[in-house]
């Protein structure tokens, strides 16, 4: 007899991994749903934005979009080398930069979007539930209507929108950020001051978008949803019981209310991390933030689908990975209920 | 009353509404006086929504935001007297509550709390009220459960890892851990089955003796009252209408609602239909003026319907709140 | 029957009475009255305002009644820009409606489905709504825009979002779906011989619609923010006006840093009073519907 938790890990890993699939089935087939003659007009576009291409390099990229496309070979062998693909995350040689692999200039983007996308989701989670956890123990309700009703007019708002205001303010009313970043410096650190150029850069370049993502997550969602947890738990029989004991408040506060809504807040925590691929892709180009969004933006406009379609595996996998996490470390090191289920 | 009829408790005028709007309120209890001496067992009864769980919480001295209390409730500590519903929350919380009161509250099955394990609730309130440090307390807990007939790894254990049962129990024996001399038990036993609600009530019966703490059981269910019960308390719709030695209640109830209630437990050898009382208990938002049971009162006169009877005395403490019993 | 169906309406009539009791459905009834207003007052603007250089270009606002077309001044190519976000908004709106109309939809069917079935059945709506549900949205869709690119119209684009739009409701009508049939009067229901589908069309549903009604609402709210972001990606029916395509025009001529504010600002506030006024609604709705979120607060 396997231990529960075992069993549960199994599961959970079964299903990841079927999850998987199913969404590595369906990109699949919607690159099946586009048309063959498709694939000209985007070579055309490719060919219109003047890049000097060679006819040697012409083939190569009309061979990669037949390829992706499933035009070429058998449907098993379409199918295989797409799932190769898709879990490799090899899509050939970028348009843009041709014929750099498209995965390494992902790779040359992707530090910037984690680590916006990390920092960014760390302080909103952690703003955002003491604000709100805060505001359900405070006996004074003006203040939690108000903040309440600015929080539930926030949480609508997409990050972009709010990006789009922001930057108007910022870039136009107030002219404290710069809004065009000069280059890219190289992610490469060699000495000291590289480092502290590189932080500098990154903090000038990531205030507004970090700004945009933080307003809105941390008082919309974030805020919202622990003060609607607190306010229940408060209510729960066995706080109540608490009380009747005559638990300090501090305690009550803290190991009754704060742990409990602590369990589907880091439940989501670990669902919001899991977008950190994908999570502002609209943000990060609005700001020409340096991150995958720009990149996105990029190879929209030069048709290279090698490139989005290594973003759009990376975010698949990404999400998935987070799922399976949650469903099994996250949980069993928070709720003993399911820790020590019987 | 085997232990003598030193008194404990003493409830005077006590008032309790709760604030719905400026305007609104539920009229929860009005006009409330008691007593309880040390050591003694008695029962409050009386339908759902007749208050009586909001008259414990008042008699223990936790108030509910929007709960509303007037009069006084009287403790005899160690250095005195002390009025619960004056006194300061914190003071409450750190001398008088589980050290000398302690409470049971509905629903007992589901209130440890899920993410502490069983041992830490008793930790905690050594810790707090005796000062004890933390390996003490441990051991103090551990003795204490033995001492209680359970297993001493119950403590290790989480709340969800337990049945049903021994959750209540666990329950029952956090709320003797201090030896505490008033215990209020606000329905101990409902949502248990038969078997399960003899068990525990005879555990928690025992407990008391052994302590000599006055227990305070609040229950629709009459049953129990007469089971467990030496004085029962009758509510109805926030007022106390019957007040009774409860052996002396059974043979002979006074009040026409506790005579209703009566008549409808099932008895030996009875083979008749169970009588049952017209009608719903009136709306706590608009009391009916005069006696609250008017409208459902099989004997119902005229001066009912005007004017609220007064209480009538009679030996052993046997109090009637009725126009019936008034000689003119 | 009329007897049923005046029955039924008596019963929806006081549910928007109820619902009028609440203040937040009250402003959000009233934004989304003004910007159905507004979009149908799109109907009015004339033809010309179409072509570039009809106008004048970039002519800051003018108050003047005389000439409404300038109210909100002029575009860099000399179009109007009260007359461009009257249709941008229009055009929004029934891009989100009809994803509405498909995607909510369709996760009605699943989800209900899946709510009912068991065994092998549930599992497989299970994982194929699950896997939906945590496919990232917006690389999705850029990645099947770029290629449909070329057949992207008004009525096409609802299909693409659809697409993904269908998940949410589905996974929410079926733990509706779960929950409801949990429940005793269901088993009562099953013992007393009613026939199954007549449990789910007389038990199920009318608790399922309402939560319907909601996730219709969110939809339209997800869709026109999709597209929005589609656009700002240069991926949307660029030759029309959407509120996306608006900002994507006014970004590309860089409005905002020549200080043609009047072309980025009105977008931006219709999409956020949209949002706002659609959020309110449903979840005014949502609030209704779940007594337990009724308890506390209000």
């Amino acid at each position: 007899m396997l231990h529960p938790f075992a069993k549960h890990l199994i599961n959970r890993t079964l299903v990841a991994v079927v999850t998987l699939f199913i969404a590595f089935n369906v990109s699949y087939l919607l690159l099946r749903a586009i048309p063959a003659s498709a694939v000209d007009t985007m070579l055309a576009s490719v060919a219109q934005l003047g890049q000097r291409l060679d006819p040697e390099d012409y083939i190569r990229m009309r061979q990669t979009l037949m390829e992706l496309f499933g035009l070429t070979g058998s449907p098993v062998d379409q199918y295989i080398a797409y799932l190769r693909r898709f879990f490799l995350l090899d899509f050939g040689p970028s348009f843009m930069a041709f014929p750099t692999p498209a995965r390494n200039i992902v790779a040359r983007f992707l530090p910037w979007t984690v680590g916006l996308l990390l920092v960014t989701t760390v302080i909103s989670w952690l703003a955002g539930n003491t604000l709100g956890v805060f505001v359900s123990f405070v006996k004074n309700r003006r203040l939690s209507r108000t903040l309440e009703n600015i929080a539930i007019m926030l949480y609508p708002i997409p990050y972009y929108v709010l990006s789009l205001a922001l930057i108007y303010i910022f870039a136009f009313l107030i002219p404290i950020f710069s809004l065009s970043p000069v280059s890219v410096p190289s992610i490469r650190i060699a000495s000291i001051s590289d480092a502290i150029n590189v932080a500098i850069y990154f903090f000038r370049a990531a205030a507004l978008p970090a700004i945009s993502i933080i307003i809105v997550s941390a008082f919309g969602w974030w805020f919202l949803s622990s003060r609607t947890l607190s306010i229940s738990t408060i209510t729960e029989d066995y706080v109540v019981f608490a009380k009747l004991r005559g638990v300090d408040i501090g305690r009550i506060r803290g190991k009754y209310v704060l742990r409990s809504v602590m369990v589907p807040q880091v439940t989501a925590l670990a669902l919001a991390l899991g977008t950190i691929f994908s999570g502002a892709l609209v943000t990060e180009y609005i700001f020409a933030y340096p991150g995958l969004g720009s990149l996105l933006y990029q190879s929209i406009i030069i048709g290279d689908y090698p490139i989005a379609l290594t973003i759009l595996s990376l975010s698949i996998i990404g999400v998935i990975i987070s799922m399976w996490l949650l469903d099994t470390v996250v949980y069993y090191v928070i709720d003993p209920r399911i820790r020590y289920a019987r | 009353m085997s232990i003598g009829n030193t008194s404990i408790l003493r409830a005077v005028d006590i008032y309790g509404e709760y604030v719905v709007s400026p305007l609104l309120s539920v009229k929860a209890v009005t006009n409330v006086i008691l007593h309880m001496n040390s050591g003694e067992i008695v029962g409050i009864a009386g339908e759902s929504g007749c208050g009586k769980s909001t008259l414990v919480k008042i008699l223990y001295g936790y108030i509910e935001p929007s709960l509303r209390v007037r009069g006084r409730v009287l403790l005899n500590i160690d250095d005195g007297t002390i009025d619960l519903l004056s006194v300061d929350e914190e003071y409450k919380r750190g001398r008088i509550w589980w050290r000398y009161i302690s409470y049971i509250p509905q629903n007992s099955m589901n209130i440890l709390n899920p993410y502490m394990r069983v041992g830490d609730h008793f930790t905690e309130l050594l810790k707090k009220h005796l000062n004890l440090e933390k390996d003490e307390a441990i051991r103090v807990a551990g003795e204490y459960v033995e001492d209680l007939g359970l297993r001493k790894d119950v403590l290790k254990a989480f709340p969800h890892q337990l049945s049903g049962g021994m959750r209540q129990r666990i329950v029952v024996a956090l709320s003797l851990l201090l030896k505490p001399r008033v215990i209020f038990a606000d329905e101990p036993t409902t949502a248990v089955d038969v078997v399960l609600q003899k068990v525990l009530l005879q555990y928690l019966l025992d407990k008391q003796k052994e302590y000599g703490s006055t227990l305070i059981i609040v229950t629709h269910d009459m049953s129990i009252h007469a089971m467990a019960t030496e004085r029962i308390i009758v509510m109805y719709a926030g007022h106390v209408v019957e007040e009774a030695p409860t052996e002396l209640f059974y043979e002979d109830p006074k009040h026409p609602y506790s005579r209703a209630l009566i008549n409808s437990l099932p008895r030996l050898g009875d083979k008749g239909i169970r009588q049952g009382l017209a009608g719903q208990p009136p709306s706590l938002i608009n009391p009916p003026p005069g006696c609250r049971f008017h409208p459902r009162c099989p004997y119902s006169m005229d001066i009912c319907r005007r004017e609220e009877p007064p209480i009538n005395k009679y030996e052993n403490g046997w109090r009637v709140k009725c126009w019936l019993y008034v000689k003119r | 029957m009329s007897l049923n169906i005046r029955a039924k309406l008596s019963k929806i009539s006081t549910v928007f009475y109820t619902l009028l009791r609440y203040t937040r459905f009250r402003i959000g009834l009233a934004i989304l009255i003004v910007m159905v207003l507004l979009a149908l007052a799109s109907l009015t603007s004339p033809p010309v305002y179409r072509r570039w250089y009809a106008y004048p270009k970039d002519r800051p606002p003018q108050f003047n009644l005389a000439a409404m077309d300038l109210l909100l001044g002029t575009t860099s190519n000399g179009r109007p820009v009260t007359y461009i976000t009257i249709n941008a908004l229009a055009n929004s709106l029934i891009i989100g409606l009809v994803t509405a109309l498909i995607g909510s939809h369709i996760g009605l069917l699943v989800g209900l489905l899946s709510g009912i079935s068991r065994g092998y059945k549930e599992s497989v709506t299970v994982l194929l709504i699950d896997s939906f549900v945590c496919m990232p949205g917006l690389p999705l869709l850029i990645v099947l825009a770029m290629a449909l690119k070329n057949i992207m119209t008004i009525h096409t684009l609802p299909l693409i979002l659809s697409v993904i739009a269908w998940a949410w409701p589905a996974r929410n009508v079926r733990s509706i779906t779960l929950s409801v049939m949990g429940r005793e009067m269901i088993y009562l229901a099953r013992f007393s011989g009613i026939k199954f589908t007549g449990i789910i069309v007389h038990e199920v549903l009318p608790y399922v619609l309402g939560w319907h009604l909601t996730n219709f609402i969110n939809t339209i709210i997800w869709a026109i923010g999709m597209e929005t972001a589609l656009a700002i990606f240069g991926l949307s029916i660029l030759s029309e006006d959407t509120l996306g395509t608006m900002i994507y025009w006014a970004l590309n001529y860089n409005a905002l840093f020549r200080g043609l504010w009047w072309w980025m600002l009105p977008p931006i506030v219709i999409i956020i009073s949209i949002f706002i006024g659609l959020y309110f609604i449903s979840s005014s709705i949502a609030f209704y519907l779940n007594p337990r979120l009724r308890g506390h607060s209000q």
